[in-house]
């Protein structure tokens, strides 16, 4: 029987025709359909014909018994060869297997680039799985149309790169190889050998290709058979005029498309920016539509929400909307599916699959703060959630591990030290939890997976009443069925090696996609094609930039769009001549007064890079075409200002200061009044586990403890300064792996070479100030408690790194010093007056004017020599990063004039303190610890009345 | 149309403002118009805004020609010009209709793009032949970032013997004499400078090698401590002989002891600077053996026998300073080709690659030499043959750029068919991009290499204005006519532009505009002169209140450090400012607030995050919903965080927040700003919260800014920008650090190597002719450089220009751009009365009153839909039912991973597909069902056995017997059976698996029952109750589709489940229990 065409005119939605054709003379009762196959672009288009027949028929009074209402790839999927088919997988891993078996060196045209030796296994691994999804891929497309590569290659007329096909064709020789020895083949050839005997199944009397515009090529083979058996019709949505535009197979002819006039009104084109912009100008035309989104029964509204669909070409723009539509209590449903990868159960499954792949800290902590992975430890007694992860930090902080194993090896240490305060129960659960699953993890990936999975999901009841629940397991059977599949393969026995399994599990788990329901009043986020089949009146369709409709391909390494051309697939041509013939029918079922099509155009994608709109959009008549080209490319588009109105003012809460001062807090007040009190008396610190190194701070602390320790040792008289240099830097590593454990960084271990060279010059100069004459006369001397100094009421304590006397007598005290930029005391201590120096801050010496900055060293002095002035001197001890510089710097002459001024600034501060003044902020502080929470200056952000508290101004009424 | 026997090749130097991209936009219009097609002509700048400039500026130019008769006829004129029509030949409005359909047709094969989309096209059409897997992505700059921490971590994680004694040695060997301790950011540092150098002279040889960088033999010979005291005595004894005063001698001696105990990276003493700051501008009369000496008050003359010695000791101190510079190189070289391995394992060879790693592997990079573009058959792979290369702001072009094209463009230019050409356009006084590997010398390099035998590429050049008012003009013609004049500039960058110079005009004569030079008291150093020109910004900003009038302002800065402190200043002082005209989000009190919020969630430690957030409104959210517990925040944090991402965490905040009305409008928007942000981190699927954070903390919204608000900006950024108003207040810096690597690399100077050197101290660097000569010539393009941004700075302005610099310091120093200004503006200015400041002045003072034009297009009111709809003629979207659906069950999650689970579905499928081919059991063959269904089954063996095996037991349970046989009188059997029924509002669709129906004669249904199969369920104690409560709603609607198919009522239609497992048949009884 010849092919039999059918138009049904396009003034109507294609899915109320489709249904009339298919009621036929039906007049009520059961539509019986079981002899009729329907072929439909894709799945979701079957449903909705389904349900518009239901609708259909249940009007007059009666139900439907449907036939096949199928897509055209499912013509293909009856195989009943012997061989199995292999999975998506599994191809991916024969061709691996092909990949490993041949000598790249061999293939010079495909690889003229043989990988170096620079390159290691990880890399070479990477590679070949990138390569086999590549080559994956290109069998894909080629067999759409029941092509090889090989028989591409031995094509007489293929003249494109044919030494590098005749190569692929090798490679395919393998691959194919590969997959039979296991008694298998793959989709495409499974396809291609339906599509050559094709069984025409029980029941079918009459197929209906019904509006299917590009249908699989393959597939029509198929139908062609069956063509002489049965009646098959190829149904055309548009005017029988147009007869001459489409083949017989429905699908419109590119010659006749290219200049096809598409009559859209400027007035339904709208341009928007970036994706988010896109989504939000979505929604605003929406709610012109329905303005009472929420009440759907409204009267008033002219049109509901059910009378408008939208179309999201561009895939950038789904999640925007699903956010913006979800903050407007609307759920979204996309027919394309979900990628499983969003679900928090896959996301602790790729966690703990980076954690065995990487072993690392961070691969650790991040799974940690995942909140499915804190819950399976709620089953251990006493568990705190919020102790592990203060737990985790802590122990990072303190021992930097790398590793996982370091980790363990730490917070074990940690853990059994004698203090009681050292305790990390947590932590330690949360790392017992793991331990087992990695050990099987490591010696079977599969099975440690399905153990964790099983873990990870223990003790959770699902409910099919429960919405969350559902698609709970729906994810969950995605996985388990890609379990079984990674399975299948290691019984396959491709021989992957540990790193290829697992890059191909994760690759995959990626891709993983589940079809979650359709929620009742969801608003579906259709695609380009399932929109021809929505009936609704209105329609708008946002994305309608070149690129997403019609899709291009320009470029590619294996079939670029001419080689495409030439092999009969799909190519720009075809998807242009496609999409204008949708985009016609679109329009053209829209355009009654009753019915509405708007068009949404993005200027930008996420990125930032410029998005050109559809050159459909373009096909207008010639006469019109400047105008558009103005509408669309003109620069008549901005988006809306800033707006200058002021935020959240910040409140910080009142607190007053203690009645003890560190010495060191006063360089902290004196920079900045306003830092000070946020670190000082609110107490605020930065944590988290970003350390990588030693920290300035535990760096200085290194090399005191060290120093300290000496000052103690036996050793503290040697003018020897090899052997000083010998022990300092022995306890320098004692200190460091007491601290880090046994194993060291790199970074750690060259931090430790670095401290030793500082170390080995302290040495130097503590022997050079013995032979001098100096010794150490006591360590950590402690101003604390009675010996403290008192100023206006407050207690100022301080510890002096080293008291040295020397053999005439003379006393000094030192202080060490790692870090910073000047080593002269007084230039530590004394800088620029600047327009915020407190006049209490300012030093005059002799008609020069400075500024006080610190005040450390001074106030020593002063509580030094209370009992006897002048006993002692005061100065540094400087351990810095260049040789040259190593000393001690001592401040000569300490004048009573300069005493008191330090003093009188101390007791400046003090009273500022005391009268809780810690504003303003200093606009450009030395050194910033809250850069980041301020990320301008606080002037601006902070609430002008705790500001002027915090000035201290009206302290008299607090 | 008129095609022309040739395209021209065309190299165009165009001033700012002059209208560069209006001249490629022109020859790109005037190929189409002789016929080229938009495939087969690549126009590529550099930012993707000028790119995506560049199409619509081609498509609305042809739009408006088409439309308005005069652009039409100034289109044809230029076109004519430019030969692309034969003059007195016009295109006609259909004519250019038809040629602007055509590039709209072409639009998806125009090559109009940035250079860097280009490369990522070769490589995505050759990534084998370039060493790539497959497929790559391009890195955001996020990750990019990310990836270059991740790599670092790597070389300093790994602790592998042998890798970490070799970083010690190069770590050390980087800051020789210095022991740096933040090992981390030192290293960051050099590989993010260094990383391209190292790419375009990956060689050993070339990198502090003494061989290479002295080919005549390295002069700074030490010859051991011994000998040096040997020649410390020979001069001090030659010394002896000389008449000088006891003060000079004193310094000698000092002198000769201190070069004894001279080390490797040690500070000159005193002495040691005051003789070589005297001796070595004189080596080469020392070496001649004669030189005349001052010291303290004497003055006398050293001969042969003095000098000899002397330069030994010169000799050893050079030895001792430029050494540990040629071994720190090598360190940084060997640091580097670590860093490139890795990286390159660890990130590009994964395919994931950034800009700058496209090119190098397009360049070559990381393959061999013969591997270039032109063996590549561009035309299949990419779709086209490229015929003209149109290349924009080629200035900016970088030896690598060039180098991955020149293969393709040489083959236009050798091609004498006449059909092909090249173009470029640019502008070598806005080369401010040398630092990141731009070669302005490209521009005419390219000219001189091609046309060494005649023109084949011909010049042109453009110095009109259409950007500037008259007094902008003229102070740029007076600043760069007159840089002759500026002292202390070297010459080298003074001729260089020279060359180039040409005095400005412009086309705006009639538009009223102000220059002016202000000068500020001087300041000791430079943050002092920072702070007065920036008050003084602040002043004049006062004073012009651009934000009143309407009238865009920028400030144009060096350093992004600098312009944030203006900001602030500015701020601080009610003045609207913003930093780079892009919003940081973290800006926001809000956003900091949620980004607090993460952070005390996930870091409980974390008292900073926590103190913030009870700072703000936050604190009453989580008073109220928390009860103010950290514990409970922060578990419903990270839950949120994981159930729905950061943007669900940031929605859900911002509607409490919203609820209670604790949203002011500026953080409402920086809300949905936050919530964007949000959305792009989640698509990253990583999700750390410090990741997230950082991302917020770099995540910028570039909005339009209303008009007036004043733009702080970098001159880099300015590039390609203009504004009313253009402050620049930072001209007196010293221009960034001293050149800190000799480079003699590329210089086209076949007869010497490329090689690298950390500079030396700059005395021994002057002192050695060959690194004299490079550093001189490197100062010479630094300066260049920097004239350059001048330049850029200057030509941004429309109408109003204020320099704002410091006054000469008394000491001469040496040339800052704030002097040059001085000396070529106001040349020999003096305040006539203190308190004037302004040193040079032209134009109208106070042009800013004028109002400001009104520059905003009207934006189209959006149109309202307004159709006629027939009220209640539509149908809602039924709700879709299944009765699998409907079924009701409670599980063990993680039953779904035991390996039973699967086989369990296999088992269900496997005997329901039996079952179903079961027509009447009473007259069955059993075994001949059976081996037919084993036949036509793919199902493993194992599960063909026992499915075989339950079928037979099940079939002799007389229970099941009688359900499946057939009963007396007439009745119909539906297997299978699908069906699709609209009732009430739903849709519902599924498909039984077995109904008998018993009719009466006549063949009208009397009575029904619907059998269900169920393989599971048996393992509970209590599970026929159990079943019923499960499976009695999905019986239930196969009971309503029943009635609905049959007319039956529900009473007469009786349900059964059959138990596969135990042949147990199941009554259920309709309706809810
Ligand atoms: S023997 Fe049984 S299974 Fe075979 S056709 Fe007859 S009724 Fe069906």
């Amino acid at each position: 029987m010849p092919l039999l065409t059918r138009f049904l005119d396009w003034k109507r939605p294609l899915l109320a025709s489709a249904c009339d054709l298919l009621l036929g003379d039906h007049t009520g009762g059961l539509l019986d359909l079981r002899d009729t196959m329907i072929i439909v672009p894709t799945a979701n288009s079957g449903r909705r014909l389904r349900e518009q027949l239901a609708y259909a028929v249940a009007k007059r009074g009666g139900a439907v018994l449907p036939g096949a209402v199928i897509s055209p790839h499912n013509l293909l999927t009856d195989y009943r060869g012997p061989e199995a088919i292999a999975g998506r997988m599994e191809t991916l891993a024969a061709w691996i297997a092909a990949l490993r078996q041949v000598d790249p060196g061999d293939l010079p045209e495909l690889f003229p680039v043989v990988s170096n030796a620079t390159t290691g296994a990880e890399t070479t691994l990477r590679r070949i799985v990138a390569t086999a999804t590549k080559l994956q891929h290109l069998r894909h497309d080629l067999g759409e149309q029941g092509l090889s590569i090989a028989t591409v290659a031995s094509r007489e007329d293929w003249n494109h790169e044919p030494e590098r096909w005749r190569e692929l064709s090798h490679l395919e020789q393998h691959y194919l190889e590969q997959l039979s020895r296991r008694g298998k083949i793959d989709q495409q050839l499974a396809q291609l050998r339906v599509a050559e005997q094709p069984q025409l199944p029980e029941h079918i009397r009459r197929v209906f290709l019904l509006a299917v515009p590009d249908p699989l090529p393959l597939a029509l083979r198929v139908l062609e058979s069956w063509s002489a058996m049965i009646a098959v019709e190829v149904v055309i949505h548009a005017p029988a005029e147009l007869r001459s535009g489409f083949d017989n197979w429905g699908r419109p002819q590119s010659a006749n498309w290219e200049d096809a006039v598409i009559p859209l009104p400027a007035a339904d084109i709208r341009l928007a920016d970036k994706p988010a912009a896109q989504a939000d100008q979505l929604l605003k035309v929406r709610s012109q539509f329905a303005p009472s989104l929420i009440d759907t029964s409204g009267d008033e509204a002219l049109l509901k929400v059910d009378d408008l669909a939208l179309g999201v070409m561009n895939p950038e723009v789904i999640p925007f909307l699903e956010r913006k539509l979800a903050a407007a209590g609307t759920a979204a449903w996309n027919p394309a599916g979900v990628l499983c990868s969003t679900h928090y159960l896959t996301r602790l499954v790729v966690g703990f699959c980076d954690l065995i792949q990487q072993d690392s800290y961070e691969a650790f902590a991040r799974l940690a703060r995942r909140h499915t992975f804190i819950s399976l430890l709620k089953k251990v007694p006493q568990f705190d959630s919020t102790g592990l992860l203060e737990q985790l930090d802590t122990i990072q902080n303190r021992y930097l591990p790398a590793t996982f194993s370091q980790l363990l090896e730490c917070t074990r240490a940690f853990h059994n030290s004698p203090r009681k305060s050292e305790q990390a129960p947590d932590l330690l659960a949360a790392l017992e939890l793991l331990i087992p699953l990695l050990k099987q993890s490591r010696e079977s990936l599969p099975e440690g997976l399905r153990a964790f999975l099983q873990a990870a999901s223990g003790g959770r009841q699902l409910h099919t009443d429960r919405l969350e629940d559902r698609e709970y397991a729906l994810v969950a059977e995605q996985l388990a069925g890609l379990l079984i599949s990674f399975e299948k393969l290691e019984d396959n026995n491709y021989q992957l090696t540990p790193g290829e399994a697992g890059q191909l599990l994760l690759q995959e788990l990626k891709l993983l996609k589940y079809q979650p329901e359709r929620q009742p009043g969801c608003v579906e986020l259709e695609g380009w094609l399932e929109l021809h089949w929505n009936d609704v009146p209105c329609l708008l369709l946002s994305g309608m930039n070149d690129g997403f409709v019609p899709e291009t391909v320009v470029g590619d390494l294996f079939l670029p769009d001419n080689a495409r051309e030439q092999l009969g697939l799909k190519n720009n041509k075809t998807r242009f001549a496609r999409d204008a013939y949708l985009l016609s029918a679109l329009a053209a079922s829209r355009s009654g007064a009753d019915a509405g099509l708007q068009l949404l155009v993005g200027r930008n994608s996420n990125r930032g890079d410029p998005l050109r709109p559809s050159r459909l959009l373009f096909q207008c008549p010639l006469p019109e075409l400047p105008e558009r080209v103005e509408q669309l490319f003109g620069s008549a588009f901005r988006s809306g200002g800033v707006s200058q109105s002021p935020g959240w003012l910040l409140k910080p809460p009142q607190l007053q200061h203690g009645d003890t001062l560190s010495v060191t807090a006063f360089r902290s007040y004196l920079a900045c009044p306003f830092r000070f009190y946020l670190s000082r008396v609110l107490k605020l610190k930065e944590v988290d586990d970003r350390v990588r190194e030693l920290s300035p701070v535990l760096f200085g602390e290194m090399c005191h403890k060290v120093l300290e320790l000496f000052g103690r040792s036996n050793l503290r008289d040697s003018t020897d300064e090899k052997e000083i240099a010998d022990w300092l830097l022995k306890q320098a590593g004692s200190w460091i792996h007491a601290t880090c454990g046994r194993e060291l960084t790199v970074a750690l271990q060259i931090q430790l070479e670095v401290a030793r060279r500082r170390l080995r010059r302290a040495a130097t100069v503590q022997a050079e100030l013995r032979r001098q004459g100096w010794s150490i006369a006591a360590v950590e001397q402690q101003f604390r408690g009675e010996q403290c100094l008192e100023l206006e009421g407050m207690q100022i304590s301080g510890t002096i790194d080293r008291i040295d006397r020397h053999d005439d007598g003379r006393l000094r005290l030192l202080d060490y010093k790692t870090g910073g930029k000047e080593y002269r005391p007084q230039a530590v201590h004394l800088g620029r007056i600047g327009e915020e120096t407190r006049p209490y801050a300012h030093f005059n010496d002799g008609g020069k004017s400075a500024a006080w900055r610190d005040l450390q060293l001074l106030l020593y002095h002063t509580m030094a020599n209370r009992d006897e002035p002048g006993q002692y001197e005061i100065g540094y001890f400087v351990l810095p990063k260049t040789a040259a510089e190593a000393g001690v710097y001592t401040w000569p002459d300490v004048t009573p004039e300069l005493l008191n001024s330090a003093l009188d600034c101390a007791r400046g501060v003090i009273g500022d303190i005391r009268n809780g003044r810690f504003w303003p902020p200093a606009l450009k502080p030395a050194y910033d610890e809250f850069r980041e929470l301020f990320s301008s200056t606080p002037v601006t952000q902070i609430d002008p009345v705790t500001a002027a508290l915090l000035s201290g101004d009206n302290v008299g009424s607090v | 149309m008129n095609p022309l026997p040739r395209r021209q090749h065309l190299a165009i130097a165009a001033s700012a403002g002059a209208g560069k991209t209006y001249q490629l936009v022109t020859r790109y219009i005037g190929l189409l118009a002789t016929g080229a097609r938009p495939s087969t002509i690549a126009a590529l700048t550099f930012s993707r805004k000028a790119a995506g400039e560049i199409f619509s500026d081609i498509v609305n130019r042809l739009a408006e020609a088409a439309r308005i008769e005069e652009q039409r006829i100034q289109l044809n004129r230029e076109l004519q010009i430019h030969g692309y029509l034969l003059t007195g030949s016009n295109l006609t409005v259909e004519q250019i209709s038809v040629l602007l359909q055509g590039i709209i047709r072409e639009m998806h094969q125009t090559r109009i793009g940035t250079l860097d989309s280009f490369f990522v096209s070769i490589l995505r059409a050759f990534p084998f032949e370039f060493g790539l897997g497959g497929d790559f992505e391009i890195m955001s700059e996020y990750a990019d970032s990310r990836s270059r921490v991740e790599v670092l971590q790597r070389i300093l994680q790994q602790d592998s013997g042998h890798r970490s004694g070799f970083l010690h040695e190069q770590y050390n060997l980087l800051n020789p004499g210095k022991d740096e301790y933040a090992v981390h950011r030192q290293l960051d540092q050099f590989t993010r400078e260094l990383q391209v150098v190292y790419q375009l002279l990956p060689f050993a040889e070339a990198w502090g090698v003494r061989e290479t960088i002295w080919p005549g033999g390295f002069p700074w010979i030490s010859t051991g401590i011994k000998e040096i005291k040997h020649a410390t005595d020979r001069l001090l004894q030659e010394l002896e002989l000389l008449e000088m005063d006891d003060k000079s001698r004193e310094f000698w001696k000092e002198f000769c002891q201190e070069v004894i105990e001279f080390q490797e990276g040690m500070a000159y003493s005193t002495r040691i600077r005051y003789f070589l700051e005297r001796l070595l501008p004189e080596i080469p009369l020392i070496q001649q053996g004669g030189i005349d000496l001052k010291t303290s008050r004497s003055r006398y003359r050293l001969d042969k026998s003095g000098c000899e010695p002397l330069l030994v000791l010169l000799n050893h101190i050079g030895n001792r300073v430029i050494s540990p510079q040629l071994q720190r190189t090598k360190g940084l070289h060997a640091l580097l080709m670590t860093f490139e391995q890795t990286y390159d394992q660890l990130v590009r060879r994964r395919g994931r690659l950034s800009f700058n790693d496209v090119l190098y592997l397009l360049a070559g990079g990381g393959v061999d030499e013969e591997q270039t573009a032109a063996r590549l058959d561009l035309d299949y792979r990419l779709d086209a043959s490229i015929d003209h290369w149109l290349l924009d702001e080629f200035q900016d072009t970088s030896s690598l750029q060039w180098r991955a094209i020149a293969n393709l463009v040489d083959e236009v230019l050798q091609d004498d068919s006449g059909i092909r050409s090249l173009f470029y356009v640019g502008d070598t006084k806005q080369a401010i991009y040398n630092w990141r590997g731009g070669r302005a010398s490209l521009f005419n390099d390219i000219l001189a290499h091609y046309n060494q035998t005649g023109e084949r590429i011909a010049s042109q050049r453009l110095s009109q204005s259409w950007r500037s008012a008259p007094p902008i003009i003229a102070a740029v013609n007076r600043v760069f006519g007159n840089l002759p004049k500026a002292a202390g500039l070297p010459a080298a960058a003074s001729n260089r532009w020279q060359e180039t110079w040409r005095e400005h005009t412009t086309a705006r004569t009639s538009w009223s505009g102000y220059a002016q030079l202000q000068v500020v008291p001087p300041g000791k150093t430079e943050p002092l002169q920072t702070a007065a020109t920036f008050l003084q910004t602040a002043e004049l900003l006062t004073e012009l209140a651009p934000w009143e009038r309407g009238w865009s302002c920028a400030v144009l800065v060096r350093k992004n450090e600098t312009g944030r402190e203006l900001v602030d200043l500015l701020q601080s002082r009610q003045i609207p400012a913003v930093w780079e005209g892009e919003l940081p989000v973290a800006a926001s009190q809000l956003v900091q607030g949620l980004l607090s919020l993460v952070r005390a969630a996930a870091h409980p430690g974390d008292s900073a995050g926590w103190g913030y957030l009870m700072m703000t409104p936050l604190a009453l959210v989580i008073a109220r919903e928390f009860a103010g517990s950290r514990a409970q925040v922060s578990e419903s944090v990270l839950r949120t965080i994981d159930r729905q991402g950061y943007a669900g965490l940031v929605e859900w905040w911002r509607n409490k927040l919203l609820q209670q009305q604790l949203l002011p409008p500026a953080e409402q928007q920086q809300a949905l700003t936050l919530v964007e942000a949000a959305l792009e981190f989640d698509q990253l699927g990583e999700g750390a919260p410090l990741d997230f954070i950082e991302f917020v903390r770099d995540y910028r919204k570039r909005e339009p800014l209303p008009s007036g608000i004043v733009q702080v900006t970098t001159l880099h950024q300015s590039k390609g920008l203009q504004y009313d108003i253009v402050i620049l207040p930072e001209l007196h810096g010293a221009g960034g650090r001293r050149t800190p690597l000799l480079r003699a690399t590329g210089q086209g100077d076949s007869s010497s190597l490329d090689w690298l050197l950390t500079t030396p101290q700059i005395l021994f660097t002057r002192a050695d002719p060959v690194l004299n000569r490079q550093l001189e010539r490197q100062e010479a393009e630094e300066w260049y450089e920097r004239l350059c941004l001048l330049y850029v700075g200057m030509t941004r302005a429309v109408h109003g220009l204020y320099l704002v610099v410091p006054e000469r310091g008394k000491s001469a120093s040496a040339a800052r751009l704030s002097t040059i200004l001085l000396d070529t503006l106001a040349m020999g200015w003096q305040p006539d009365e203190p308190g004037s400041t302004i040193a040079w002045e032209t134009g109208e003072p106070r042009w800013y009153l004028h109002p400001a034009e009104e520059q905003s297009v009207p934006v189209r009111p959006p149109k309202l839909l307004s159709l006629q709809l027939q009220p209640g003629g539509r149908r809602r979207r039924l709700d879709r039912v299944t009765p699998s659906g409907a079924i009701s069950s409670e599980f063990e999650a993680s039953a779904i991973f035991s390996q039973n689970y699967a086989l369990a579905a296999d088992y269900g499928t496997a005997i329901h597909s039996l079952l179903e081919r079961i027509e009447w059991l009473d007259d069955c063959d059993t075994e001949a069902l059976l081996a037919e269904w084993e036949h036509s089954t793919q199902l493993p063996e194992s599960i063909k056995i026992e499915v075989g095996r339950q079928y037979r037991i099940l079939t002799e349970i007389p229970a099941v017997r009688e359900l499946l046989s057939r009963p007396a009188g007439t009745a119909e059997l539906w297997r299978e059976r699908r069906f699709e029924l609209a009732d009430k509002g739903e849709w519902i669709s599924g498909s039984f698996d077995r109904v008998v129906i018993k009719g009466d004669t006549e063949g009208a249904p009397l009575s029904a029952t619907i059998i269900d199969f169920k393989s599971s369920g048996i393992d509970r104690d209590n599970y026929r109750q159990h079943l019923c409560q499960t499976y009695g709603p999905q019986l239930d609607i196969y009971q309503r589709v029943l009635t609905n198919l049959t007319g039956l009522p529900a009473s007469s239609i009786r349900m059964a489940l059959v138990l596969t497992r135990n042949g147990e048949v199941l009554e259920i009884r309709s309706g809810p229990e």
